[in-house]
């Protein structure tokens, strides 16, 4: 069998006397695409930060191709990460071709000017923005907009893996539609594969191949999306997925006490 | 030290730098504006009036009053500015540090700049300048060092909200090391309010820089400096010619309130938070 | 039939030149809920601030906004504080910006009756009895607790009860369950429904979400870019819609289409009123625009079981 693009194996991260991710394994195959699904406080976004390395597990292993160790540079030109807000996720003094130009810089010391500059309307293509906006500013540009630029800047370096975190739920809803085709497309032109951070189970159903469901710093129930979210097995998940307001759904109270 | 916020209509701001502007240019050309030599001493000329030779008169030495003005701006403001650009590097350097890097040596910075914030800034100069000699170098160490904790507090508190915002997470994703995205990203965004805390702290040191010159322990006469031009003048009020102790006075407090004022319109220029 | 609670007719507000409310005519029956759909800039908080008037300072309104047949615009300053405080009650997004932080829940609920002259032992009797119909349990503790010990679902339902307590006649909700957990909202919108049918009271419920309106009002009303585009019963909303811009918003959630398809999208961004052109506030973004649209403005037209502005249905009106 392939390795694993990334293998988390029973993850553990305690904040003082608060255990956040507790026992937390998958796996995400080369072009992959691994929802992890939970609620505020399950740990899913925990899970991502200690992947891309901005924060550091209290125990377990984080497998990138088979290697626990990475340096700085390489772990970055592996994984990459798309946030949540757009307008917090750019330095708001850069245009978008000086933030995507300092990335390919970094990345690559030999590449001249010239195909930098190439590979900057590149990008802007894949993301689907106009070459002419690369002399904007991100106050300029819309919520859309930014999250486009953040995902090329996020795509710069070829990475194998894009963690995106709660990458489209700040987003007007005929933008999210916007930026999960593009989602769709990126990943079939550069074979990237996807760990997508969401508490949003549509988004997962549309995205994403497997899921894992979190609650409260432990995985309830995995599998291919297909299966869980049809025909969930977990107490939690089945609570998740009846809570999603749809046609015909009645809010019920009765839920639970919280 | 208490903040002095004024409330400063929106149109006195392009007034308030134009001063900033002459004073500052009064400064630099001083040996070509200046119609005497600040420092001849003409005793059969003593308190002459208002003339056209003398356009503000002569102090109690008939050292010509408008020259003095004009030659004391360039202590008046290379002080200040001295002490503004070394408690802004020291501070900032500092905050930036603390932020950054966080845990122990955040704690360590912290405590040791509420040390130093303890002492008020006038007495510390005051203190050092007593012990260590009086001139112009003395005094603006010692109050360049008062004024890095007011400085860094700010500015350790606008580094922490910055370092924890998603554009900063992104570049440490990206692999780029602190150095890089404190030097090319955190620094140049905080440089807007470490502009306004320059100059807030600016007409701070200056009230402060004058009182240490009144109080004798700055410069030292026959200096041409707005504040020892206060104090020297004070014989001559009770000798009925206020003139030197006005006029240098109201140099001051004019070059004061227009900073403060410059400074009020970056901070609501820039959204940084002036307290 | 009855004259309508809360009437909006042709409500315009500006600050200064740029407009944020560009025309917005409704009305909420006494004892209904209406949803208010829009994306970000479409006004629709702005629209439920104009009941109570809370607009910008040196904003100017025209048209007007009628409570029970009075317009809210003529109260002198002791009638709307009266009006604010008896007749409507607001529940906002984020519940720990609501509350203040440092004072107890027991404080928070009681004040406004306490205001109203209700006895300490009477007022905190019925504040304890609010917070047992939405559901909070323990009631005695919570009273005595401060916002930080409740999670956010919890003080969101505290929240709800101390806009219950009033018994208005009209509850204004903008987005209170956008900062909650999916289960949780599950919860505070059932129970926010409950109460207020127990109570026959008025709901103007803002929301981005089409089905959680859909789910929770009789009515939706669709905004953009600071215009009321397409009414319709909630009911009606998946089979009936007939504004592009209500259709476009319904097949741009993912779920619509089979996973891994694209998702019908509409292009660019939402505009608000200021950035909207002159006919149609939607042309720019149209799928269907015709030459029309660009300079004419749409009036409301019934089609179906709703309203729309859309020229396109002046064909089918006919």
């Amino acid at each position: 069998m392939n390795t694993p693009l990334l293998e988390v194996r029973d993850l553990r991260k305690q904040f003082k006397d608060f255990v956040a991710v507790d026992g937390v394994s998958f796996t995400v195959p080369a072009g992959g695409s691994l929802a992890v699904v939970g609620e505020s406080g399950s740990g899913k976004t925990t899970c991502a930060r200690i992947v891309t390395g901005l924060e550091k597990a209290t125990s377990g292993t984080v497998l990138l191709d088979g290697a626990a160790t990475l340096d700085r540079r390489r772990r970055a030109s592996f994984v990459q990460m798309v946030f949540q807000d757009p307008y917090l996720s750019l330095d708001r003094r850069q245009t978008v071709s000086d933030c995507l130009g300092e990335v390919l810089a970094h990345h690559d010391r030999e590449m001249d000017r010239r195909s930098r500059a190439a590979r900057i309307d590149e990008l802007l293509d894949l993301v689907g923005l106009d070459r002419k906006l690369g002399e904007s500013l991100p106050r300029h540009l819309s919520g859309g907009q930014r999250q486009r630029v953040a995902i090329a800047r996020a795509l710069a370096p070829n990475p194998k893996l894009l963690v995106l975190d709660e990458a489209v739920a700040a987003l007007d809803v005929s933008i999210q539609a916007q930026i999960l085709n593009l989602l769709v497309d990126a990943r079939a032109a550069t074979g990237v594969a996807y760990l997508f951070i969401t508490h949003d189970l549509s988004v997962v159903r549309h995205v994403c191949e497997d899921v894992v469901v979190m609650c409260r710093g432990k995985v309830v129930e995995s599998g291919l999306v297909a299966e869980v979210l049809e025909a969930p097995a977990a107490a939690y998940t089945q609570r998740l997925v009846a809570s999603v307001p749809r046609p015909g759904w009645v809010p019920s109270r009765a839920v639970s006490r919280g | 030290m208490k903040p002095i916020m004024l409330r400063t209509p929106p149109r006195a701001a392009p007034v308030a730098a134009a001063v900033c502007g002459l004073v500052a240019l009064m400064a630099l050309l001083a040996p070509w504006i200046a119609p005497h030599d600040p420092f001849a001493v003409d005793p059969l000329n003593a308190y002459a009036p208002f003339s056209g030779t003398h356009p503000l008169g002569t102090d109690d030495l008939g050292r010509d009053l408008l020259s003095r003005l004009v030659y004391g701006a360039r202590t008046s403001l290379a002080g200040p500015l001295v002490v503004v650009i070394a408690a802004g590097t020291l501070g900032t350097g500092l905050a930036v540090s603390a932020a950054w890097f966080g845990g122990w040596f955040d704690n360590l910075v912290s405590r040791a700049l509420d040390v130093l914030f303890a002492f008020p800034g006038l007495v510390l100069a005051i203190t050092v300048a007593a012990l260590f000699g009086t001139g112009f170098v003395t005094p603006v160490v010692a109050l360049s060092l008062a004024f890095v904790p007011v400085i860094a507090r700010v500015m350790r508190a606008a580094a922490m909200r910055e370092r924890n915002l998603p554009y900063i997470e992104a570049l440490r994703v990206q692999g780029f090391s602190s150095l890089h995205i404190c030097l090319r990203h955190l620094l140049p965004n905080l440089a807007p309010l470490l502009m306004v805390q320059a100059a807030i702290g600016f007409g701070y040191a200056m009230i402060d820089l004058a009182s240490i010159s009144f109080l004798g322990l700055g410069l030292q006469p026959p200096a041409a400096d707005w504040g020892l031009m206060i104090a020297n003048g004070q014989p001559s009020i009770l000798a009925g010619f206020p003139q030197q102790s006005l006029i240098a006075a109201v140099a001051v407090v004019i070059t004061v309130v227009a900073f403060t004022a410059v400074a009020e319109r970056l901070a609501v220029r820039f959204g940084g938070d002036v307290r | 039939m009855t004259a309508p609670l809360l009437e909006f007719d042709g409500l315009r507000v500006s600050l200064g030149e740029r407009p944020i409310l560009r025309d917005v005519t409704l009305s909420v029956h006494a004892g209904e809920a209406v949803g208010l759909v829009g994306e970000s800039g479409s006004g629709k908080s702005m629209t439920v601030k104009s009941v109570v008037r809370l607009l910008p300072g040196g904003s100017t309104v025209d048209g007007s906004v009628r409570f029970g047949g009075i317009d809210v615009g003529s109260l002198g300053p002791a009638d709307l504080r009266r009006f604010r405080s008896r007749d409507v009650a607001m529940v906002f997004q984020d519940p720990r910006a609501t509350v203040n932080p440092v004072r107890t829940i027991g404080d928070f609920l009681t004040e406004v009756l306490r205001d109203q002259g209700v006895g300490r032992a009477e007022a905190t009797r019925r504040a304890a009895g609010s917070l047992a119909e939405v559901g909070v349990d323990d009631v005695r503790r919570r009273l005595s607790q401060r916002p930080y010990e409740l999670s956010g679902g919890l003080l969101q339902r505290v929240v709800i009860a101390a806009a219950l307590l009033t018994e208005p006649k009209l509850i204004l909700a903008d987005e209170p369950t956008t900062a909650l957990d999916v289960t949780t909202q599950e919860e505070v919108v059932a129970i926010l429904n409950e109460q207020r049918r127990q109570r026959s009271a008025a709901l103007l419920f803002i929301t981005h979400d089409l089905e959680l309106a859909a789910a929770v009002c009789d009515r939706i009303a669709v905004m953009y870019a600071g215009e009321i585009v397409e009414i319709l019963p909630a009911d009606r909303l998946h089979d009936d819609a007939r504004h592009p811009y209500t259709k476009a918003l319904l097949g741009s959630r993912p779920g619509t289409v089979p996973p891994g398809e694209r998702l019908r999208t509409v292009p660019g961004t939402p505009q608000s009123a200021l950035t909207a052109p002159a006919g149609c506030v939607f042309a720019d973004r149209c799928p269907v625009v015709e030459s029309a649209c660009r300079d004419l403005h749409p009036p409301m037209l019934s089609v179906g079981s709703g309203f729309a502005a859309c020229h396109l249905l002046s064909e089918e009106v006919r």
